[in-house]
């Protein structure tokens, strides 16, 4: 287990063969970034090359990052909407918006409602659904949930009016966020994957060892 | 906690036993409702919707909007509980026919041709005995049939039958589920193996054996489900051998 700190300090070492120099033109800023890039792009993997390989469908839990009280706004008397408040990772089916849900008042805090979650539909699957008539699948879906569908790369839809959907709701999406994991933040990785965020970021940074080279940083040769 | 089997219970249940996330939800509605509407609601569990229609100037009856096919159609006898069932006459002109030259039929005489007893008659003495000699008689033919005209949208019945009569009819109808809607406990097992059956006949990462096997598993629950709907009892069989069984006078 390691923190986003810790491995971009220890890239950043590697990177410069030691203590770096003054005049370095990597900052450790930049090297986060990279870090949570190559973070995202395992998380996918795992999802999509050794979960579903195993007939796992759930995403590995620390891929799911957590947003509360994500306004909504109403379109219409009969939709609404919200705006991704990050992009998740790329998956089937939606999967990157993991969950949303309302937010539910239990004692003094306020949690999202499990039990009830939103349920997601693919793009342009409502138009599908309203020409099926002989088994009036719209309105079945229509008459017992609250569907929604990922409308465009930021814009979530619901087919509910606001009142029904509430004015804020709770999201989980499948991301390690730039804007959510601080320096001292744990990252969302297992401890086999570590060095493998190293590799990938020091291959990404033109660290690649050399035939013969036996130290692997940016100094020549040795 | 009332134990209900729903549309949204099925689904989810079967996500559950695929292991899978509710962003497949829809898919699997998609399934189920094809289940219940597309084949067990042909036969083996339909959903009988009863209405009466008035028919029109031309012994005509539209058609319902959820119409799939006739089960019975006829007229009440008087306010009885029972009804005088139609026959099909596939001799019936498919097109419009304007009414005229129909004849008068009563109720009454409906009835008395369908149950000889309750009206006046004179084939039956004062102690209840049949007299016999009732030669040709028969089921009411020519005022008691009608025709589905599926192009048109109506039902044409015989022109006996007066305009304006209300006819009685039972048929099987789409359902109308929500997700809430109530399913029979007995099919919940056969909606989930349909669901999972198509979900690998349409998943290409599944191989071609796997999905053999969910269609056989499915078509084993769809055989559970029709011994338990239709079960033969030992009371069955004793009521049908004692229906034809009756007291008479001895001489």
């Amino acid at each position: 287990m390691t923190t986003l700190g810790k491995i971009t300090e220890q890239i950043y070492r590697l990177y410069n063969g030691g203590n770096p120099s003054a005049d370095q033109e990597i900052t450790q800023k930049e090297i986060e970034l990279l870090v949570l890039q190559s973070v995202n792009r395992l998380l996918k993997i795992e999802s999509m090359q050794v979960n579903l390989a195993m007939g796992d469908y759930f995403p590995p839990h620390a891929a799911i990052a957590q947003y509360d009280n994500i306004t909504v706004t109403a379109i219409s008397a009969d939709y609404s909407k919200l705006t991704l408040p990050a992009q998740p990772i790329s998956m089937p089916k939606g999967m990157g918006v993991w969950n949303i849900t309302k937010r539910q008042a239990y004692d003094s805090l306020t949690l999202d409602d499990f039990e009830n979650p939103f349920v997601p539909i693919q793009s342009g699957q409502m138009g599908l659904m309203s020409g099926v008539g002989h088994t009036s699948i719209k309105e079945v879906l229509l008459s017992n949930v609250i569907p929604y569908e990922l409308r465009t790369n930021n814009e979530v839809l619901f087919y509910a009016p606001q009142t029904d959907v509430g004015s804020s709701v709770n999201m989980q999406l499948l991301i390690a966020d730039p804007a959510k994991v601080g320096s001292t933040a744990t990252l969302p990785i297992g401890g086999d994957q570590e060095s493998q965020i190293i590799q990938e970021v020091l291959t990404l940074l033109g660290v690649a060892t050399p035939a013969g080279d036996e130290v692997s940083d940016a100094n020549k040769r040795q | 906690m009332r134990y209900t089997t729903t549309v949204d219970g099925i689904v989810r249940s079967s996500l559950m036993t695929l292991g899978l996330p509710i962003h497949y939800y829809v898919q699997f509605l998609h399934y189920a409702l094809k289940c219940l509407n597309q084949e067990l609601n042909m036969d083996t569990l339909p959903l009988i919707k009863t209405i009466e229609v008035t028919l029109d100037a031309n012994n005509e009856m539209q058609i319902p909007r959820d119409f799939i096919e006739v089960l019975k159609l006829g007229r009440k006898v008087n306010n009885d509980h029972r009804i005088k069932v139609f026959g099909v006459n596939n001799e019936f002109n498919r097109l419009q026919v304007a009414a005229d030259n129909k004849t008068e039929q009563s109720d009454e005489v409906l009835a008395s041709l369908n149950y000889g007893g309750y009206y006046f008659t004179n084939f039956y003495n004062d102690k209840g005995e049949h007299k016999g000699r009732m030669f040709g008689y028969g089921n009411d033919t020519t005022s008691s049939e009608y025709k589905v005209i599926r192009e048109r949208g109506v039902i044409k019945i015989s022109p006996g039958q007066t305009a304006g009569v209300k006819i009685y009819m039972e048929y099987v109808g789409y359902h109308s589920a929500t997700t809430a809607s109530y399913i029979h406990p007995y099919a919940a097992e056969v909606m989930e193996a349909y669901i999972i059956y198509k979900f690998k006949e349409h998943n290409r990462s599944i191989n071609k054996g796997e999905m053999v096997e969910s269609k056989q598993e499915y078509y084993n629950q769809l055989r559970k489900l029709r011994g338990r709907l239709y079960g033969l009892t030992k009371t069955d069989i004793l009521r049908l051998v004692r229906s034809e069984f009756r007291q008479s006078i001895k001489i």
